[in-house]
């Protein structure tokens, strides 16, 4: 015989009434491949209610209340001790019935539920406030403000005026330094020193004014040349953003987890939160700027940042011992790899297929930005379309594939600068030039370097971002400059499906996203089945057929439970898939 | 606007500069073969301080330099 003890604030109490009975109910929900738990609600009696009253009413009088949920835990013991619950009462659905009844909901401590919740409520300033992201988590995201191309027109109209103000100065100087250099040699000559030594120190003066002039002239051209470099090219400024992954690791270590991902992307993915104004010149300080979302962004919560994942990645969550894992479902060898529990084998007649799960039209897109034109000048990778239809049709009015499913990602993609445009390519030249003479007068000109070292970072069209963005970046070596190089098409929307998404496809990888489906499998069932399929939802028959549950019902006191689910099997192979890039197929 | 046009003008611009500036060395130099040692020393010296200025962009310097020059005729 099975024996339940039951504790609350980690003391033995009495068993809850007809606990027996209760349903529980497990559910793999699209946030998480780790069961939330349902139990309908416990009534505590006598003693228990009385406990809970009072820890409802000790928040009266300095104690910690209602708002935090009360220690509550189920061990089974036969013969051995099996921890089948740890969690809390989940106070926010207490209804108290007399003062000696009360009802009260539980909740899994360290369940999905449970970190969803708080995840919703955890913001990132209140982690800035609170010490946890900290200004060194903070990156300078260089960028450069560049129009396109086609509407350059207004930097050619400055460069003109630019140019006519250069000459007029070069012309002023000329005439200003004759001014100055005038000597005068007839007047010396007849009032001053004569004789030998007078000629010799005059000549000797003429040699050196001369030089003088010349280098005079040479010095405060290659002067202006530097000046019209810097009034030509926008300094290369930045913005204050944050690691991805940092977000996460420091948020959920707030929450009492580690944070494990397969996913490597997240090492170079960085958010660039909204701005409102022109960033600070790169080599500027920073201090008292943040890079963390702001609230008008998308990723502002926890549970923000953590749903960003699993929608870009198709990644879902489980929790073990501390560690939140968050990988895509496409991995197999951490997700099917961990099965524990093995489905018996139970004659089950009844099969269904997961037509509905086939949508004719599918949309993987990121969000375009009207205050940075690049998004939608750049905009291949931003959207990607994928069609599945009949690869025969017999009559199109028969067809059944339907549907459209879109998967928004709430932020923008950057560009990067990529080579000189004609003003740059125009003023290099002078440059290259400058650099020559500089280095044959023994200086060290560098001017070209400033140029060239302008690509591979972002650049904007803008000085406001209206739409926070999502940039893969790496850390230049020589710079330390965190630039986008050919790095882009690593989180593009096609690079998404192609890699993650196409977990769901009915034709690639050997039509994968292909099920049939059993519902309310009637099987045998016990506690130490249910601790198996708490953590992991997958699980095989008796053939080793990989078989995942998505709902689970079952009783403490009964021997079976009713288990859905389904296992991966094709059913047809007249579907095919086309894509497309969206705006790129408008030019 | 011909950026073409503007380029080749500037760099013609900046290499008739530097070829001005060679020669008023080269001149320099050519000049003071026949001036006695102490004269010779002084200027070569003078010349030194301008190119350091010419080399650093020092448009300050040469100026303190052509002062100096121009106080002590």
């Amino acid at each position: 015989m099975v024996n339940a003890i039951f504790k609350l604030n980690g003391n033995v109490v009495n068993p809850v009434k007809d606990w027996e009975s209760i349903q529980v109910l497990g559910t793999w929900s699209e946030n998480g491949n780790q069961a939330n738990i349902s139990l309908e609600e416990f009534t505590f009696v006598n003693e228990n209610a009385q406990t809970i009253r009072q820890y409802i009413q000790d928040g009266l009088t300095g104690g910690l209340g209602i708002f935090e949920g009360l220690p509550f835990s189920i061990e089974l013991q036969n013969g051995s001790t099996l921890d089948i619950f740890e969690g809390i009462l989940d106070l926010n659905q207490f209804e108290e019935v007399s003062p000696v009844e009360v009802k009260c909901k539980i909740k899994k401590l360290d369940g999905l539920n449970q970190l969803s919740d708080r995840a919703s409520g955890i913001t990132m300033l209140s982690l800035f406030e609170d010490g946890i992201i900290t200004p060194s988590d903070f990156v300078k995201i260089p960028y450069i403000k560049e129009q396109p191309l086609k509407e350059s027109a207004t930097e050619l109209a400055l460069l003109s005026v630019t140019i006519f103000l250069f000459i007029k100065e070069l012309n002023d100087l000329s005439e200003d330094l004759l001014k100055e250099l005038g000597v005068n040699a007839p007047a010396h000559t007849a009032g001053g020193i004569s004789g030998p030594a007078a000629g010799a120190y005059y000549v000797g003066a003429t040699i050196a004014i001369n030089i003088i002039y010349a280098a005079l002239l040479l010095v405060q051209l290659i002067n202006l040349i530097t000046d019209l470099i810097e009034i030509l090219f926008p300094p290369i400024r930045c913005y204050m953003g944050t690691r991805l992954k940092t977000l996460l690791q420091k948020g959920l270590g707030y929450m009492g987890y580690s944070y494990y991902t397969t996913i490597d992307v997240l090492d170079n993915l960085y958010i660039l939160p909204s701005k409102n104004d022109e960033g600070k010149l790169f080599i500027a300080s920073q201090s008292g700027l943040v890079g963390y979302p702001d609230s008008v962004d998308y990723g502002y919560t926890m549970q923000e940042l953590i749903t960003l994942v699993n929608n870009m990645f198709e990644a879902r969550i489980s929790i073990t011992g501390n560690t939140v894992n968050q990988v895509p479902l496409i991995d197999d060898n951490f997700w099917v790899g961990q099965t524990q529990f093995v489905l018996p084998d139970v004659l089950n007649e009844k099969k269904l297929y997961n037509t509905n799960d086939l949508v004719a039209r599918k949309l993987i897109r990121y969000e375009t930005d009207l205050a940075d034109y690049w998004t939608i000048i750049r905009y291949k990778g931003t959207g990607y379309e994928i069609l599945t239809t009949p690869q025969t049709v017999g009559d199109t009015k028969r067809v059944l594939v339907k549907g459209f499913n879109e998967t928004v990602i709430p932020f923008a993609l950057g560009d990067k600068k990529e080579g000189l445009n004609p003003i740059e390519g125009f003023v290099k030249l002078l440059a290259i030039a400058m650099d020559a003479i500089i280095n044959a007068l023994g200086g060290n000109g560098n001017n070209v370097a400033k140029i060239t070292q302008r690509t591979e970072m972002l650049h904007l069209t803008g000085d406001s971002l209206t739409r926070a963005k999502l940039l893969y970046l790496t850390e230049d070596s020589t710079t330390g400059k965190l630039l986008m190089y050919d790095n882009r098409h690593l989180i593009e929307a096609d690079t998404l499906y192609n890699n993650y998404h196409v977990e769901n496809s009915f034709v690639k990888n050997n039509y994968r996203g292909q099920k049939t489906i059993f519902k309310e499998l009637k099987i045998p069932f016990g506690f130490t089945n249910f601790i198996s399929l708490l953590n992991n939802s997958y699980c095989t028959n008796q053939a080793g057929k990989v078989i995942k549950i998505e709902e689970l019902k079952w009783s403490f006191d009964s021997d079976y439970a009713l288990v859905s689910g389904w296992s991966r099997e094709p059913y047809t192979k007249n579907l095919k898939e086309t894509t497309h890039f969206g705006l790129e197929d408008q030019v | 606007m011909d950026l073409n046009n503007i380029q080749k003008t500037l760099l013609g611009t900046i290499k008739e500069y530097k070829k001005v500036y060679d020669n008023s060395l080269k001149l320099a130099y050519e000049q003071m073969k026949d001036l006695p040692k102490k004269d010779k020393e002084k200027i070569t010296e003078t010349l030194s301080e301008i190119k350091k200025a010419t080399k650093n962009n020092d448009v300050k310097e040469l100026k303190s330099i052509l002062s100096k020059v121009k106080n002590n005729l």
